[in-house]
């Protein structure tokens, strides 16, 4: 039987919402494909590179929330 | 040392009872995930680490007076909280520069990067910035989307949930997002190795 991978199912692998026969279904698809195992790749990069963006507050923050926190500590 | 294999539930409940560290090792997990959501919606760092603050002050009151259920997942529930009062702060106030801080980069070049030397960090700094910019330039339904995959760790049947549309119409969303991303970064690719290696 073929199967039809849609685009909304390579999302899905990408971001592991299926079960794990299903991710070695795919797994094995990709190999098959090399359009589709393209695709993933460059989506993937893409998904890494997302991860990868995130920004560290300054201490003054952390330290303004902390002193907050202990603020209502003491009146509790 | 063990307190940090705790989960957020186990943390939150040693917080409402009086344990400060179990606070701290809260934020120290999330901190990061909520200052890039806030920042994506607001663009502005300076205004960001204020709304930041905001957030975790709301979030340590509510906390406090018991108005946390404890159900769900904590990220998700900071998030949504961070996310509103973004949303809210920018339209009170549409003046907000872009970031001043983060200039959009002159420099780029791969998403590779093998060697740690100060000039790939550079470049990497300058790739990270470029691409909040490019982020923050997507359309609203689909930079939603990624601020909650992404930064409030939401499965995509939970966003479509929040936002009340299908599964479907959220991983299309999800892949015109990282379409239009690359389709971005690429482009910028092409201007960077136009000006550093003329033909």
């Amino acid at each position: 039987m073929i199967k039809t991978t849609t685009p909304n199912d390579i999302l899905l692998q990408l971001y592991h919402e299926t079960d794990e026969a299903s991710q070695k279904d795919f797994q094995l698809e990709c190999l098959l494909n090399s359009g589709l195992a393209e695709e993933v790749d460059s989506l993937n990069e893409i998904k890494h590179a997302l991860d990868a963006i995130s920004i560290k507050p300054k201490i003054s923050s952390i330290d303004a929330i902390m002193r907050y926190s202990a603020s209502l500590m003491n009146k509790s | 040392m063990i307190m940090n294999k705790l989960s957020d539930a186990e943390l939150v409940t040693l917080y409402v009872k009086g344990n400060e560290e179990a606070f701290s090792i809260l934020l120290k997990r999330h901190k990061s995930k909520v200052l890039t959501t806030i920042y994506l919606i607001v663009k502005d760092r300076d205004h960001a680490e204020d709304l930041l603050q905001d957030t975790f002050f709301k979030v340590i009151r509510k906390l406090k007076a018991g108005e946390y259920n404890n159900e769900g997942k904590f990220i998700q529930w900071i998030s949504r909280i961070a996310r509103n009062m973004a949303i809210d702060s920018f339209r009170k106030d549409k003046r907000y520069p872009q970031s001043d801080i983060e200039e959009v980069p002159t420099v780029y070049n791969s998403m590779n990067f093998s060697e740690e030397s100060i000039e790939s960090l550079k470049i990497k700094e300058d790739t990270h910035a470029l691409l909040r910019k490019t982020i923050q330039a997507l359309p609203d339904v689909q930079r939603e989307v990624v601020m909650m995959r992404h930064y409030a760790d939401m499965s995509f049947q939970e966003i479509a949930e929040e936002t009340g549309v299908s599964i479907n119409t959220a991983l299309g969303r999800m892949r015109y997002a990282l379409i239009n991303l690359r389709k971005q970064l690429q482009k910028e690719q092409i201007a960077y190795d136009q000006n550093y290696y003329p033909e």
